[in-house]
């Protein structure tokens, strides 16, 4: 235990004159933050739903679609009433020239699908034309309106069928509104939690970028793995007869404490430094043991994989690419860059495999769906035996070639 | 102290062995010279005795009077093997820490290592700031906090200055006659021929020859007459050439490796003719390194 606690005082003492290295680690996902932030403030904001416009073309001209033009009317989105009358083609073409952003077309057959009369068979009595521009996030957006107002007003008409008042139907009907819209919607991350509003873009940006610079310790762990191969200072604490867990262990220890470290610089950047430059402030919810908890086992699988990688790597140029382009994956696959929700099906089951998805998976339902610990818990289980699998695979491969 | 049987090794990306049936007895406070070019196997068989990679069964037995299956020993790499980030003092900390060393016990090997190798007023400097000369010094000093019986020296002169070098020279000699048990591998033959009572040379992973340096020396090398002359012009050069082909010029001195009476009788009627001033004369053993290239048939610093 001496020994172990003089190699983990060793790293922390090197670490903390590495300045280069640390700024790195700090710096690097604070600009992140603070870029992303801001630059996806509107992606994220009703605002920028405000500036979008669209209009209906209503080819069954029944009360019902009547009535569900009235219930679109009274989104975040700008209706254009005026465009109603015109035909589908015309509508076509304004989108086409960017004057509208979406087109909704009623079909025939619309009232008797909110009824449930339609045949199984019938094809969806709603068509969506999107502006082929429309970022993918807004288009979610927009889609999850559309449904939302489509489906209470088919709940409300199935319970005013079996009997029940108007004003008990919509209660009930409200009460249930998101959890029935959200049923077939890809972006089910805003819909489970009733206690929240959608996501701003630091909620988004703030774990993304943590996930992703929490597994960058791959950079410097590897580095000095590496260097003290060569320098032969490995091969001299073997002699000594200092045992390789002890070695990888005394790794593990300090870079876990820096990622915690990055976790609360990067928390703190999101609380007070994004409002300082305009943009929202990072809400952290109330379940700060699920957030520390997420934290906490997603350095587990970070330094693992870092060790993991610096012990098959064989120079640092090795290392840097390694280490540069499977995060670079794992980032891009995990959503990181991209939210998975605007992913293709492909993708999105491609990204099961990123363990920066289950990592932040993890922080997004503690921090945007309010999720408890059982909520995080597959999270949790996952990052951790990834983890450990990887600092048994890099024990394996390091006594094998570590010194070759 | 040491005694190799028959120890061979191979690496497991390699098809041939980097190590043949290698045979060895080293004494207790002997300077042992491992000598070798490079690729020779000196590593591989440092590394095999100092645990690094793993020997075979039996092969190399550690005559120890203690209960331990090992001796203590420390090896000093050829590399700085320190962490340049940190200072003197904390690199000693470290590498006594991790050997075990704690509170009194680590101030006391610490403050005998930093004494031998005369760091004494370094201690508090970062290691990576140091000259190659304070390198050498600290790499030694980490070497010994464990105050070793078996000391395996790698090269430990390479790149520093001569001061340094006779400093470091002369602490590994003050260490010999202390008692310690010093297997030192070098380049430098003048090193080696100053500090080693026995020597192997080793190539291709065998030992050619092995044992006490004077007598190898003795028996191995013919006599040989070095004739310092100074500088030929371009006529004498090639009547040189043409009239002692048996001879070497390297510029001021005028090697007789082989040579008969009649030859230098001959050459210094030349030298006579041509008013060529001879500056000094040497009759005697041939040096190590020329030992070390009639077996390995190859210079040295390959």
């Amino acid at each position: 235990m001496f020994k172990l606690l003089a190699i983990i005082r060793k790293e922390l003492l090197a670490l903390g004159r590495d300045i280069h290295g640390l700024a790195v680690l700090f710096v690097m996902p604070a600009v992140f933050i603070l870029i992303m932030s801001m630059a996806l403030k509107d992606v994220f904001s009703d605002e920028s739903s405000e500036r979008l416009s669209f209009a209906v073309s209503d080819r069954e001209s029944s009360a019902i679609s009547q009535a569900l033009i009235e219930r679109l009317g009274e989104s975040q989105f700008r209706f254009l009433p005026e465009l109603t009358q015109q035909s589908t083609d015309e509508l076509k073409s304004k989108l086409r020239r960017g004057e509208l952003n979406f087109v909704v077309v009623i079909h025939d057959g619309f009232e008797l699908s909110q009824t449930g009369f339609a045949s199984e068979q019938q094809r969806p009595p709603l068509t969506l034309l999107v502006d082929p521009a429309m970022n993918m996030p807004l288009e979610s957006a927009f889609k999850g309106m559309l449904l939302e107002a489509a489906s209470k007003q088919k709940m409300e008409l199935m319970l005013l069928a079996s009997g029940m008042s108007m004003d008990s139907a919509r209660q009930a009907v409200a009460a249930r509104a998101k959890e029935m819209a959200g049923a077939g919607l890809v972006n089910v991350e805003y819909l489970t939690d009733n206690t929240k509003q959608q996501p701003t873009s630091v909620q988004q940006s703030v774990p993304a970028w943590l996930v992703f610079s929490m597994f960058f310790v791959v950079i410097p762990i590897s580095t000095i793995l590496i260097k003290e191969r060569e320098m032969g200072t490995l091969a001299r604490l073997v002699t000594m007869r200092v045992p390789i867990s002890y070695i990888l262990l005394g790794k593990f220890v300090p870079f876990f404490l820096i990622n915690q470290l990055q976790a609360v610089a990067m928390i703190l950047v999101g609380v007070y430094v994004v409002p300082l430059l305009g943009g929202d402030a990072l809400d952290l919810g109330s379940n700060y043991l699920g957030l520390w908890l997420v934290t906490a086992s997603t350095s587990v699988a970070a330094v693992g994989f870092a060790l993991l990688l610096a012990v098959v790597a064989k120079t640092t140029e090795h290392a840097s690419t390694l280490g540069g382009v499977s995060n670079i994956i794992f980032g891009a696959l995990g959503g990181v860059m991209v939210p998975r929700f605007v992913m293709p099906d492909v993708m999105q089951s491609l990204s099961e495999f990123s363990p920066m998805a289950w990592a932040l998976d993890g922080f997004l339902a503690v921090l945007l769906r309010a999720g408890g610990l059982a909520d995080i818990t597959a999270n949790l289980s996952a990052l951790i035996l990834f983890g450990l699998v990887a600092m048994g695979l890099a024990t394996v491969i390091f006594k094998r070639t570590g010194l070759k | 102290m040491l005694t190799i049987k028959q120890l061979s090794y191979q690496y497991d990306n390699s098809s041939e062995n980097a190590l043949t049936e290698v045979d060895l007895e080293i004494q207790a406070g002997e300077i042992f010279g491992l000598l070798g070019p490079n690729g020779a196997g000196k590593t591989t068989l440092i590394s095999l005795i100092s645990g690094i990679l793993p020997p075979s069964a039996n092969s190399i037995i550690f005559n120890t009077s203690t209960d331990s299956s090992r001796v203590p020993l420390s090896l000093v790499p050829q590399e700085y093997s320190f962490y340049p980030m940190l200072s003197a003092k904390e690199n000693l900390d470290f590498f006594g820490a991790v050997q075990g060393l704690q509170g009194k016990a680590l101030k006391a090997a610490i403050e005998w290592a930093v004494f031998i190798t005369g760091l004494e007023k370094q201690l508090k400097k970062q290691a990576g700031n140091f000259s190659g000369g304070l390198k050498r010094r600290l790499n030694l000093a980490i070497g010994l906090l464990n105050d070793p019986e078996l000391l395996l020296l790698d090269e430990p002169t390479v790149g520093v200055d001569p001061q340094s070098r006779a400093f470091i020279l002369k602490t590994i000699k003050q260490l010999a006659q202390a008692g310690k048990t010093i297997i030192y591998t070098s380049h430098y033959m003048e090193e080696v021929e100053y500090l080693c009572q026995r020597i192997a040379i080793m190539d291709q992973g065998r030992i050619l020859l092995e044992g006490d340096l004077l007598s190898l020396l003795e028996r191995h090398g013919d006599s040989a007459v070095e004739i310092h002359i100074g500088v030929l012009n371009e006529l004498q050069l090639t009547q040189f050439k043409d009239r002692f082909p048996v001879a070497e010029f390297n510029g001021d001195v005028v090697r007789f490796g082989h040579f008969s009476e009649q030859c230098l009788a001959d050459f210094f009627s030349w030298c006579a003719e041509q008013g060529i001033h001879i500056n000094r004369f040497h009759y005697g053993p041939q040096h190590l390194e020329d030992l070390f290239l009639m077996l390995t048939k190859r210079s040295l610093r390959d």
